[in-house]
């Protein structure tokens, strides 16, 4: 197949290296917009004024028809079983429209929600701590005032908006790297070997990240060695001394 | 700080709330009760409920929360929705609060910033806020699954603005994180509560709607 490029959100390349990518997993075939790819090769097909072969054409389809089916199956989890057995056509197209007729439900609920939100976009609570004013009135408001009072407006306005912000909200989190330090060597000198999900998967996300550094750190002073199956897959610590 | 369904609980600027450390004195009643609703909710930058309401007014009584709901009847006998002040009393996010009328939003926003709120959520957002909002509790496989499109990035942008929050965990094998929404998904969208949204059924296909996918869909099915 001639080569085409693709400028899609999430890759930005030829069409072939797209397809490699996916094939060795380092793009997620669940990240790609399909019909970008296909209405990309349309316009290339236009462009070029119907030049390429019907070998050509029939190879992408048939490429993009594998394509769609592995990413199918991929948003179906736990279904492989059934998607095993053949679907007749007529049974194909009624799980497609009983599906689309779903999801055309939310997609009409969030057309109402942007409505909605709009409607009450300007109704304010009382809340004038929590709201920034607007930093400066308009120029046009101000530009060649003598007025020493708009002038003090102005100023004071944006000393406002140099206070500092409201955290009384955020939880008061005490985390330190040294304590989590503490805690992967007191549990390996215990039991030789951890795993990260079960004793810190629990934890909130900004303890979670810092026992990740923690974790970094004994790696890199050669205490701990760590193996992970695959990406974002649990991570399995151990002793260096205990490697077999 | 939307994040919380108790605002007594966790809102440290109304810790006057808090019966056990600063119970009122004497309970308020009849026109003093109203009057004293009125400067609570005022004061309070977010909605408060009932019970909220009657542990500040010192109505710990079995008959305090009955009191409340007569007060908050007869503050919104003048300051409900449509009267003749530029503020209105509104059932909102479980509880009550006062807000300026929507007929003057344009004035309000020349007052304020308004761009952090109110900034545009992506179609795709909304589709999953949508979803997330009717189908509480909810997975993000699931929310994938009936959109047909990984949702990751969309649903971490709902967390991110606080309109979505994690509220525990699937059973089984998966253990898959369920999400739900926030009190301030409910102020943001002037909503008294999930039940406020309208019946996901309302939003179903017409028939002729249907009919036409149908059309479609057989019009693209492949050949027998």
């Amino acid at each position: 197949m001639r080569a085409f490029d693709l400028d899609l959100e999430v890759y930005q390349g030829p069409f072939d290296l797209l397809l490699s990518l996916v094939f060795t997993e380092d793009v997620d075939l669940l990240e790609i917009p399909l019909f970008e790819v296909i209405v990309a090769y349309l316009e290339k097909w236009e462009k070029e004024s119907g030049e390429q072969s019907w070998e050509e054409i029939t190879e992408f389809l048939i490429l993009m028809s594998a394509l769609l089916e592995v990413k199918s199956r991929l948003l179906l989890p736990g279904n492989e079983a059934a998607l095993e057995e053949e679907l007749t056509p007529e049974q194909a197209r009624e799980q497609l429209f009983g599906r689309l007729s779903e999801y055309s439900k939310f997609k009409a609920a969030s057309a109402w929600l942007r409505t909605r939100g709009e409607e009450v976009v300007g109704c304010r609570l009382r809340a004038p701590e929590r709201v920034r004013r607007r930093r400066l009135p308009a120029l046009e408001a101000i530009a060649g005032t003598a007025d020493p009072m708009v002038l003090r407006e102005a100023v004071v306005r944006l000393l406002e908006a140099k206070r500092e912000p409201d955290t009384s909200h955020l939880p008061d989190l005490k985390v330190e790297l040294q304590r989590q330090i503490r805690i992967i060597r007191r549990v390996l000198a215990r039991r030789g070997r951890l795993s990260f999900e079960r004793v810190f998967g629990g934890e909130p996300p900004l303890v979670q990240a810092l026992s990740l550094f923690a974790l970094l750190d004994l790696v890199s002073r050669g205490e701990v060695r760590v193996s992970q199956p695959r990406l974002f897959a649990d991570i399995d610590v151990y002793l260096a001394s205990k490697e077999v | 700080m939307f994040t919380e369904k108790d605002p007594v609980a966790d809102s440290g600027d109304t810790k006057a709330a808090r019966p056990s450390e600063e119970p009122a004195p004497v309970a308020p009643d009849g026109e003093a009760l109203r009057q004293a609703v009125e400067a609570v909710l005022f004061a309070s930058g977010e909605p408060l409920t009932v019970e909220t309401l009657a542990a500040l007014l010192g109505l710990t009584s079995s008959d305090g929360k009955r009191r409340i709901e007569e007060a908050l009847a007869d503050v919104g006998r003048e300051f409900g929705p449509g009267g003749r002040h530029g503020f209105e009393l509104v059932p909102l996010a479980g509880g009550w609060a006062f807000r300026s009328s929507p007929r003057w939003r344009e004035a309000v926003g020349r007052l304020f910033d308004l761009t952090e709120d109110n900034a545009r959520l992506s179609p795709a957002a909304l589709e999953c806020l949508a979803i997330i909002a009717y189908l509480q509790p909810v997975s993000r496989p699931q929310i994938a699954e009936i959109r047909g499109v990984n949702s990751d990035s969309a649903v971490r942008t709902l967390l991110e603005r606080e309109l979505i929050t994690e509220v525990g965990r699937a059973g089984g094998a998966s253990g898959a994180v369920l999400y739900g929404t926030t009190q301030r998904f409910e102020v943001m969208f002037g909503l008294a509560g999930p039940q406020d949204l309208p019946p996901l059924e309302a939003f179903a296909l017409s028939e002729e709607e249907r009919e036409e996918l149908r059309r479609r869909l057989g019009v693209l099915s492949l050949p027998e």
